[in-house]
């Protein structure tokens, strides 16, 4: 320990150390102590516990939400088989009359030979009938007639009447003002 | 069957085929290294006792999980005071709601609420009425968390260096100068209360 000398000529602990060794007792009490003694017999009681149930829900709602949106996902794909090709497109979404003109004529196919909407319709090439088991549960499918769009007649063209020619103003120059100019 | 000469990892691997004594040896031996490092954290004997034993119980489940890269100790060490950290997070933010709805520094309350939890009368602290060590420990309660609990836990003798930075996830040459830079904030507080001229 670092000392100094008082007036009297004696030694004198630095105020510093005297202050670590001060730190370092209040410390000690500070995170002093045993635990209890039943410390180890309690521990033991508690190991037999199973978690708290509230905490595995808190913990596993995320998880059970990501898991039921992912199984809500797939059966909706499987809900939807792929049309074999050349089959109605029975259970398609009916687009309304808005939509089809939103989508404008240049989107909407064309009436093809079976006048449907060719829309996110899976490929021929690709065309592999997957069944999963939860689609065989799904509900027969509704068989509605296809929509088919007539093209519009082009009705008759609007008439606008020529406007007459006005015949044009003659405008003469106004003279130089007369009156007395200082 | 004695346990006096069984190292911890021997304790272990019997814990985890099922012998709960072997882990209540393990309890016996680590409880008191458990208990003040939660103290350490949390300020307060029995939030401590509380959460060194749910240390116990979580080590015990993870027991399978302890890979022997560190010494048992340290790593039941980390899980003590990762435990005792939430539970301190938790009471802070407990307070934090009762003191000022409005939000401020959660490190200033994280202080706060150490300094209050300082001041909880413990039969030591009862026992301590000096006023040097009072403004030491209000010292020491106002230090930020990250100051003070390397200052704590590095002065209880029960640690060493490389356990303390495993429990802070912290490089021990961090922990060292936190551990330096603790002890002047406080000395500096207790000149400037007046306990003595600075030299």
């Amino acid at each position: 320990m670092d000392s100094a000398m008082n007036d009297n000529g004696r030694d004198v602990p630095d105020v510093r150390d005297v202050f670590d060794s001060a730190i370092d007792d209040v410390v000690r009490d500070m995170i002093g102590g045993d635990p209890d003694p039943s410390f180890r017999a309690r521990v033991m009681e508690r190991l037999g516990e199973r978690p708290s149930p509230w905490r595995s829900v808190w913990i596993l709602s995320p998880v059970a939400v990501a898991a039921v949106l992912f199984f809500a996902v797939i059966v909706q794909r499987d809900a939807t088989p792929p049309a074999a090709p050349g089959a109605p497109t029975g259970a398609r979404p009916v687009l309304s009359a808005r939509t089809i003109s939103a989508v404008g004529p240049a989107r909407v196919a064309q009436p093809t030979g079976a006048g449907t909407l060719e829309r996110n319709a899976p490929s021929a090439q690709t065309g592999t009938l997957f069944l999963s088991p939860v689609a065989a549960l799904a509900p027969a499918r509704l068989e509605v007639p296809s929509l088919v769009i007539t093209a519009m007649d082009s009705g008759p063209s609007l008439q606008v009447p020529e406007l007459e020619t006005l015949t044009p103003m003659a405008v003469t120059p106004i003279g130089e003002p007369q009156g007395d100019r200082r | 069957m004695s346990t006096v000469c069984v190292s911890d990892a021997d304790l272990v691997d019997r814990a985890r085929q099922g012998d709960a004594a072997a882990f209540g040896e393990l309890v016996d031996r680590h409880r008191t290294a458990v208990y003040r490092a939660a103290l350490a954290a949390l300020g307060s004997h029995a939030e401590a006792e509380d959460a060194a034993q749910d240390a116990f119980l979580l080590a015990y489940r993870r027991l399978d999980s302890f890979r022997g890269q560190a010494s048992f100790k340290t790593w039941l060490l980390t899980i003590a005071w990762h435990q005792a950290i939430n539970r301190r997070r938790t009471l802070s933010r407990l307070l934090r709601r009762i003191v000022s709805p409005s939000g401020t520094d959660p490190e200033a309350h994280d202080a706060a609420v150490a300094s209050v939890a300082v001041r909880v009368p413990s039969p030591e602290a009862a026992a301590a009425h000096e006023e040097l060590r009072g403004a030491i420990r209000r010292a020491i309660g106002a230090l930020t968390p990250k100051l003070r609990d390397a200052l704590l836990l590095a002065q209880s003798g029960e640690y060493s260096y490389e356990q303390i930075g495993a429990m802070l996830s912290t490089p021990v040459g961090t922990i060292k100068w936190r551990i330096s830079e603790a002890r002047r904030l406080v000395k500096r507080q207790l000149i400037g209360h007046g306990f003595g001229d600075e030299r």
